[in-house]
């Protein structure tokens, strides 16, 4: 009897833990972060995008495969390993974003820069190469975003191989932009023989994109790639002179959400630790559960129950709480409409138990 | 015209024309240099009148252990003495304190690849200025300390460049790019 309800029980969490839903959004990030010139403010692009993409999960409830590579991590070598082994399914939508160092060699035919990792030659990677990998894997929809300069260097090759507060999630317009679309969209900072300028607060073309985003979202207007990459365009060229280039090869799916009368929750992802705060918010789950659950979530991912959480607004720059690891996880427990989290930064020992964590909440409306 | 009239005439013609010139007006400081604002006064003194400047060609390839370097970069190829004709539009663009970007234009997101560089000398003081298209910055380089600021004189700039070097590949690459801008 024992065997019988230990097999049982394995079933249940084997069964738990394989993925039950039909898309998986690939969110592929890398960001040059130890940079002196730009570090500061690809940083800053980074946080945002991170958030932006826990918007677009927790709207379009698509499980999450997050790939984020940043400072030493960010380079050549890893992002050939990450799109190498990037697997995907016919309704998966892929998402890369790039932000950090970019140039063109002299005969570069694509209007599309390479991504310099570092300041060698041979650590430049093409954009276009990234979009042809990714399409190669058939994923349903794909996006490859750079913000990096194009401007012309003599010693480059051409290479033949190719919120200030909480997040409130609306389902439609991320659902028609990113999920209910079939096609691709590639898009790059600036033009041929142009520059791309980095501000404090981070790229100028990536700080458009997500400003004109946050319009459509905030007023529900009708989504359109088409239209988005045009409105940040004119955007970036007002801000920084520099004007950005995109292609779209868009099908739009049914406009209609098929999710209206479903509520918005949290999605699962591939990080364990998100993983558990999800299941311990306001997703559905039984509330005796989720106030049981504080202390094996306290003791198999903190240090002590003074480790430190920081939660800060969508800008990513805003902090709105500071509290330690034991308050967070019972003001999480018994929290309402709370769904989902972004992980912006973490501190572990060596044991892989976190010190300090910063992360961005996600509310439904 | 008595003597004491004449000199009283002119006195009072003084005093009026000085009070003319000074009221409501304040002595204007003699502007700075853009030079010395943004790179300090020595470079600004060598850069000003220098006794010899030569230009180079670089690469970014490391140094190996035949080639030599200027400003801390490799010199792929000595274009030899510029003449004062020619340094003199380099001068009068440096000197220039509207071709400097202010802060607010934010920073480039491309490495600082300079394609030329200009060697000022004066006596035993030497300043490199080095010129990189690719991030429409330029550096000045005085005892092994390398200052870089972007411009806003790119144009100008090119069309400098090509005055020295008509058939380079690179400088007409970057030209057929702005002329198709226009």
């Amino acid at each position: 009897m024992k065997a019988i309800k230990l097999l049982l029980t394995i079933i249940v969490i084997a069964g738990l833990s394989i993925k039950s839903h039909s898309q998986t959004f690939h969110a592929i990030v890398f960001a040059d972060t130890d940079d002196p010139k730009i570090g500061a403010s690809v940083k800053r692009d980074m946080e945002k995008i991170q958030n932006e993409i826990g918007m677009i999960v927790s709207s379009t409830r698509m499980w999450l495969n997050g790939y984020y590579h940043s400072g030493r991590e960010a380079n050549k070598e890893q992002l050939l390993t990450v799109l190498q082994n990037l697997r995907c399914e016919p309704e998966d939508v892929v998402f890369f974003y790039y932000s950090g160092h970019g140039g063109r060699a002299v005969d570069d035919r694509s209007k599309y820069p390479q991504i310099r990792f570092k300041a060698s030659d041979s650590e430049a990677y093409p954009m276009s190469k990234v979009d042809e990998v990714i399409a190669a894997k058939r994923p349903k929809f794909r996006i490859v975003m750079g913000d990096l300069c194009n401007s012309i260097s003599d010693y480059l090759s051409v290479k033949s191989e190719t919120g200030s507060g909480k997040s409130v999630v609306e389902n439609d317009v991320y659902e028609n932009l990113f999920k209910n679309v079939k096609g691709s969209v590639l898009v790059a900072s600036s033009k041929s023989n142009e520059t791309s300028i980095a501000f404090p607060d981070g790229g100028a073309f990536t700080t458009c994109f997500l400003n004109e985003l946050g319009r459509i979202v905030s007023g529900n207007q009708q989504a359109d790639w088409k239209v988005l990459l045009e409105k940040t365009q004119k955007a970036t060229v007002k801000a920084a002179n520099h004007t950005p280039v995109f292609e779209v090869n868009v099908n739009s799916g049914s406009s209609q959400s098929a999710s209206s009368s479903t509520p918005v929750t949290g999605q699962q992802t591939n990080n364990s630790f998100l993983n558990a705060l999800i299941n311990m918010a306001d997703n559905g789950g039984d509330r005796n559960q989720r106030v049981r659950s504080v202390q094996p979530v306290l003791h198999e991912y903190f240090d002590s129950p003074h480790s430190i959480v920081e939660i800060f607004g969508r800008d990513g720059k805003t902090r709105l709480v500071r509290e330690n690891a034991q308050e967070f996880l019972e003001r999480v427990s018994t929290s309402y409409k709370l769904i989902n989290f972004v992980e912006l930064d973490v501190k572990k020992t060596n044991g892989g138990k976190i010190t300090y964590v910063k992360l961005h909440e996600i509310y439904r409306k | 015209m008595t003597k004491k009239v004449f000199i009283k005439t002119v006195l009072f013609a003084l005093l009026v024309s000085t009070y003319s010139a000074c009221n409501g007006q304040t002595v204007k400081p003699i502007a700075k240099d853009a030079v010395a604002l943004h790179f300090g006064d020595t470079v600004a003194t060598v850069l000003a009148s220098p006794s010899k400047v030569r230009a180079y060609i670089l690469t970014m390839e490391k140094p190996t252990q035949k080639s030599r370097t200027v400003g801390g970069f490799t010199i792929k190829k000595n274009l030899g003495n510029v003449s004062a004709t020619a340094y003199s539009i380099l001068q009068f663009l440096l000197q220039d304190a509207a071709n400097y970007a202010p802060d607010s234009v934010g920073v480039h997101k491309c490495y600082f690849e300079p394609y030329l560089a200009f060697e000022f000398a004066k006596g035993r003081e030497k300043v490199c200025v080095l010129l990189a298209f690719n991030c429409e910055c330029w550096g000045v380089v005085y005892n092994d300390k390398r200052i870089e600021a972007p411009y806003l004189c790119h144009r100008q700039l090119l069309r400098f460049a090509h005055g020295l070097l008509p058939d380079d590949r690179y400088i007409n690459k970057l030209l057929t790019f702005m002329e198709d801008e226009k």
